[in-house]
């Protein structure tokens, strides 16, 4: 078991990328590794789905940002959905909450 | 005590100092990327140790998280140094500092790289101020402020329960301990921390963790002679016994200098 747990979900006109867990240095490589995965399988829009995201530091922040521009180079929609309020507050505190789709959704 | 508790590189200690009025815990490991999430669970679990609220402990865990995966990056070339971060109460704050032993002089991260990292730091410390001399290692020193509502634990008698509690669940999570097991081994590590303090000699006491595939061994002490015994009593619960024997693979103590004595208790992650 990692410190992180990868969940990935299609449907007709998109994949869902759950996380599970603490994104920091040691897991933040799997991530872009599967958004890369994901871009290259395929079509439709990327979500990346936060709420079950315990912790995120700026690596884990810096892999989401070096996501989202490999997906919008694929001409991909990219959207968050937003994790609980460690998480969040990652984005308010560096400045970076206007760069991305930010989709609330109920808690899991 | 703990580098003398288990030789080698990959093992972790963590001390608490409880002789003095402001009590100190200490985390000795490496300084890389695996054990960044190591130093985060000790920053949460002295938080909770010394009572400063869930809140701090949230700062505390980011915070220290960003100053590890900086030593972690950019304090050794090749082999990994050590990283110690030590957490007190200091009156109204939580004081914690990173330290390595490697180049030091370097900036934090490359410009771009890092300056989320210490945006972070600055967002949810109070106070930062990092020194980092030429050859000399880097000290990260962070204060936070006390959550509004603290927990009320007794600061004045900490114990290294909350702090062994999360480092041995994240390794045993690691060494892909089956779920019961991982449970098992949570308890049993739990139960000697919290009987721990009641056999120190002084007011120094160390835990040393040493995580394998499947096995975590935990080594306390020095305790006093026939402190072990003690303990291992002092934890038995009725109807069940040796709570820890019967949770543990294996248990020994052993009597390095006839002075004092170590308790080792070896948790598995299957049968």
């Amino acid at each position: 078991m990692s410190i992180l747990e990868l969940d990935v979900e299609h449907s007709a006109s998109s994949t869902r990328i759950s996380l599970k867990g603490e994104l920091d240095i040691a897991s933040a490589p799997r991530v872009e590794e599967e958004v890369r995965r994901v871009l290259g399988a395929g079509d439709g829009a990327l979500l990346l789905d936060l709420r079950e995201l315990t912790f995120m530091d700026s690596t884990g922040l810096r892999a989401i940002v070096r996501s989202h521009e490999a997906a919008e180079r694929a001409g991909r929609r990219f959207a968050i959905v937003r994790g609980p309020e460690p998480v969040d507050r990652v984005f308010q505190i560096v400045g970076l909450e206007g760069r991305f789709e930010l989709l609330d959704e109920p808690p899991v | 005590v703990t580098e003398q508790a288990y030789e080698g590189s990959s093992s972790i200690g963590v001390e608490l100092a409880l002789g003095t009025a402001m009590p100190i815990a200490t985390l000795r490991t490496r300084a890389t990327q695996e054990r960044v999430a190591v130093a985060r669970q000790f920053a949460a679990g002295a938080a909770d140790a010394f009572g400063a609220g869930a809140t701090t402990g949230e700062d505390a865990k980011l915070a220290v998280t960003e100053a590890c995966t900086n030593a972690a990056l950019h304090a050794y070339d090749g082999t990994p140094g050590p990283l110690q971060v030590e957490a007190r109460l200091f009156g109204d704050r939580l004081v914690v500092a990173v330290r390595d032993a490697g180049r030091g002089g370097a900036p934090q991260h490359a410009p771009d790289e890092g300056r989320y990292g210490l945006a972070l730091i600055e967002a949810v410390a109070e106070h930062v101020r990092v020194e980092s001399a030429e050859a000399s290692g880097t000290e990260v020193r962070m204060e936070f402020g006390l959550s509004p509502d603290p927990t009320p634990i007794a600061t004045e008698a900490p114990t290294h329960a909350p702090i062994v509690r999360r480092i041995v669940s994240l390794l045993a999570a690691e060494a892909g301990f089956r779920l019961d097991r991982l449970a098992d081994a949570v308890l049993a590590a739990e139960t000697v921390a919290m009987h721990a303090r009641a056999h120190v000699p002084g007011g120094l006491l160390g835990v040393a963790l040493r995580d394998a595939s499947s096995v975590i061994e935990m080594r306390v002490g020095p305790l006093v002679p026939g402190g072990a015994t003690g303990l291992l009593r002092d934890a038995e619960l009725p109807g069940v016994g040796s709570l820890v024997e019967r949770l543990a693979q294996e248990v020994s103590i052993e009597q390095p200098n006839r002075t004092g004595d170590f308790l080792v208790v070896r948790l598995a992650g299957a049968d």
